[in-house]
């Protein structure tokens, strides 16, 4: 300690600070008041920055040869978020942001083939290209594709770009029935009836998968709380909690650990991507059935 | 130089009304006060009520909206090119054309609040736009060109408004109006030559704004990679449709106003003629970006364009493809004198009433179309039909309908709307059915009658604006109609500066 005063008071008897350096002073101390203030703070230990910075590219794989077209993840998936009910009678304007699309086969051996279809997360979405209000827009740290209804203007001009017509319009008012019910029984939907997490749309919005975000984002605090970061598997969307084959596999395409990355490496020949053509880079991968 | 027509002219507006205008005028009025309705039950119960669906996600709401913007070429892309180069017999046809213009630009744009899903969110569009968005592109175009026309209409207007002022012999609150907008005009010779010369700035100016609206407007296709949308030739392809079909509304709406204010002296047979020549011109441009559109894609074969190519003409929306070219040849054989081909072929020609003539045309092709339909395009029945629809087109339709440029110019006139409109139908639904992922939908539309009453509504708009402005402002631009005769002497001195020298070569 008393050296250190000796120092000082040298410095001081020594220097004898001049105009120009008070003047220079000022300025240093100014640039870094300000690099101070533009800097991020960060509260959380070190740990956690470490893996909170860290992009995620959340994916799906499909395994053809497992899927049997039960069509339970096209349930859960209605039920999860709070997708409206058959609206009206036509077929062609309802509603399922995960659709199990089958071909028939003929000839000699006739089989029909099942291929589920929830949202490709595409890297280079023409959907948000299109959008003139920013209303659909992807989540970057996360890599998923996401619409705020709140701001959508009903123009259709996404429905219209998404090459694999996986986006959906809400044509009328969206109906629950066994909201309904509830609601006749004199009980709130609160009670039950609705997913309290996802958002009720309204009609004249566009929707669709959202690789249920909701648990995604469940999943992130909870890691969060515990000082850890996401498990691989901890995230499960209900379409693949569901599924009956383990046919879905969801996870972290940038954590080359992960399964799904695993998976896709290993499986490198049979891996399909629908429309890979068109440079939209789908996050979806599908496991070929016929390899 | 106050010619003895200057004053009938500035008193049109006056003497417009009769029993007819007022019986035209409740017409539209009720028929835009149930498309009204329409949108207003369209808005409480949501784009349900409309034929719309997944994929068709866009109907003839989008159609109408192309359609429109494309009619608002007409007028000023016509009246500008024409004043631009000094074609003298512009001056009865700009103002029409330039009237034709906003009211278009107007319902084109209103049909976009029409298939919004929230057309409560509107403001969205200023508050949160996104540039690279095409949609926005369109906004950005489409709103420089409304007030860009409007000026352009404007500017020319203020001379007439000025005359209809000094005409007027009480000073109510018409007469503050007109006083208004005339801005003080007096004629002077200061005042004259600075209109002129914002006038022709204006109008050299409007040019490439036209031209880049309807090219913004087949970006919002033309940017997606839809098969049979993303195709390059679409700026140029909707700019072409849409003078065309501008032309052609021009031309009905011209016919309407010489009948109806019995304007035979201004509007001569000679307007008519001109504008049908550059309406085979047009033509020519319109079948060549076609032709080429539907021949590089299918030479191609590439799967995804080839059905949307196969669905268009075989499958449920071939009613549009196929009509389109039905009524577009049709226009093509009136514009063009195929009735001297079936004469100096010494065949027996045949003259009935013009409006039959036009049913006939037009029910037998239904009658055909449907029988190629059913039976298919090489059966026998088929066969006949065609032959026997064929003899009776250039024996008795074409010969009848080109009795005169009138009589031309009006019909091929509705067969060039009708057919512009399809073209767009056949653009934007076929496309849409046959999408990319294709076990996944095989889509098909019909429009219901929420969406058929809008569109009727969009129509009568149309009439009823045209109706209200020759109520308010002279039709014909009077001013420069009656600059023409000074302009003889110009043209004179003009053609001095480009016939050749009298001591010739040497």
């Amino acid at each position: 300690m008393e050296k250190k005063n000796e120092i000082i008071k040298e410095d001081e008897q020594s220097a004898g600070i001049s105009r120009m350096d008070f003047l220079k002073g000022v300025a240093i101390a100014a640039l870094g008041g300000a690099a101070l203030l533009t800097t991020k703070k960060y509260t959380t230990s070190p740990d956690v920055k470490a893996f909170e910075g860290k992009k995620k590219r959340y994916g799906m794989l499909i395994d053809l040869r497992k899927c049997v077209g039960c069509e339970s993840c096209t349930i859960a998936c209605k039920s999860e978020n709070n997708v409206t009910v058959d609206s009206s009678g036509m077929n062609a304007r309802r509603i399922f942001w995960n659709h199990l699309v089958y071909t028939e086969e003929g000839g000699e051996h006739p089989a029909i083939h099942a291929r589920p279809q929830p949202c490709n997360h595409c890297e280079n979405p023409p959907c948000i290209k299109a959008c003139p209000v920013g209303a659909t827009y992807e989540d970057e740290s996360r890599g998923v594709v996401l619409i705020n209804y709140d701001n959508c203007i009903g123009c259709r001009m996404c429905t219209v770009y998404c090459p694999y017509s996986r986006r959906y319009f809400n044509w009328e008012k969206p109906h629950f029935p066994h909201v309904e019910r509830l609601d006749e029984k004199g009980m709130t939907a609160s009670a039950g009836g609705f997913n309290p997490s996802v958002q009720v749309r309204t009609k004249g919005v566009t929707e669709k998968c959202t690789f249920c975000i909701h648990r995604i984002i469940a999943a992130e605090e909870r890691a969060k709380k515990e000082w850890r970061e996401v498990r691989d598997g901890e995230i499960q969307p209900a379409c693949t909690a569901t599924c009956i084959g383990g046919t879905r596999t969801f996870g972290d395409l940038n954590d080359p650990g992960s399964k799904i990355s695993r998976l896709v490496k290993e499986n490198k020949d049979k891996i399909m991507r629908l429309e890979e053509h068109l440079g939209t880079e789908p996050k979806v991968f599908f496991i070929k059935e016929n390899i | 130089m106050k010619t003895n027509f200057s004053n009938q002219l500035i008193d049109l507006p006056k003497k417009a009304t009769g029993r007819a205008y007022w019986g035209w005028f409740t017409v539209f009025t009720i028929l835009v006060l149930f498309g009204i309705g329409a949108w207003i039950y369209q808005l409480v119960y949501g784009l349900g009520v409309t034929g719309l669906n997944r994929p068709i996600f866009w109907g003839i709401y989008i159609t109408n909206f192309v359609f429109f913007i494309g009619i608002s070429h007409a007028g000023t892309l016509i009246s500008a090119i024409l004043r631009v180069s000094n074609a003298e017999w512009r001056r009865p046809v700009t103002r029409m054309a330039e009237a034709i213009t906003v009211f278009a630009l107007f319902i084109g744009a209103s049909m976009i609040l029409c298939d919004m899903g929230r057309p409560d969110r509107l403001l969205n569009v200023f508050s949160l736009g996104r540039i690279q968005s095409p949609l926005l592109w369109d906004v950005i175009s489409i709103s420089s060109y409304l007030f860009a026309s409007i000026v352009y209409l404007y500017l020319p207007l203020i001379p007439d408004i000025a005359a209809m002022r000094d005409r007027m012999t009480t000073r109510g609150l018409l007469y503050s109006f007109y006083n208004n907008l005339a801005l003080n005009w007096r004629g002077t010779v200061a005042q004259k030559t600075r209109l002129e010369r914002a006038i022709g700035a204006s109008a050299i100016m409007i040019i490439p704004l036209a031209v880049s609206v309807h090219t913004v407007v087949s970006y919002v296709f033309a940017m997606s990679v839809q098969p049979l949308w993303h195709s390059t030739i679409f700026g140029p392809y909707f700019v072409i449709g849409a003078i065309y079909s501008g032309i052609a509304v021009l031309l009905i709406a011209m016919l309407i106003a010489r009948k109806a204010l019995h304007l035979e002296s201004f509007l001569k047979e000679v307007h008519f003629k001109y504008l049908c020549y550059l309406q085979i011109l047009m033509f020519g441009l319109w079948f060549y970006a076609t032709f080429g559109e539907y021949l590089v894609t299918g030479y191609g074969n590439e799967p995804s364009e080839m059905r949307v190519i196969l669905a268009k003409i075989f499958e449920v929306h071939s009613w549009g493809f196929i009509g389109m070219f039905a009524v577009m040849l049709m226009a093509f054989f009136i514009l063009t004198p195929t009735d001297r081909l079936v004469r100096a072929l010494r065949l027996p020609t045949m003259k009935i009433n013009s409006v039959a003539a036009f049913v006939l045309a037009l029910g037998g092709w239904a009658v055909l179309f449907s029988i190629i339909y059913s039976k298919g395009m090489n059966s026998a029945p088929a066969l006949v039909a065609s032959v026997v629809y064929g003899l009776l087109l250039f024996l008795v339709v074409i010969p009848t309908l080109r009795k005169n440029w009138f009589s031309i110019a009006l019909y091929s006139s509705i067969f060039v709307a009708m057919g512009m409109w399809l073209e767009r139908f056949t653009i934007i639904v076929p496309t849409l059915a046959r999408p990319r992922i294709e076990e996944m939908i095989w889509g098909s539309y019909t429009p219901s009658w929420v969406e058929l009453s809008i569109t009727v509504a969009a129509l009568s708009v149309m009439a009823l604006l045209f109706l209200i402005f020759a109520k308010v402002f002279p039709l014909i631009s009077v001013w420069e109609v009656e600059e023409g005769a000074e302009a003889i002497e110009q043209v004179k001195t003009n053609m001095q500066e480009y016939l050749p020298d009298e001591n010739g070569i040497g």
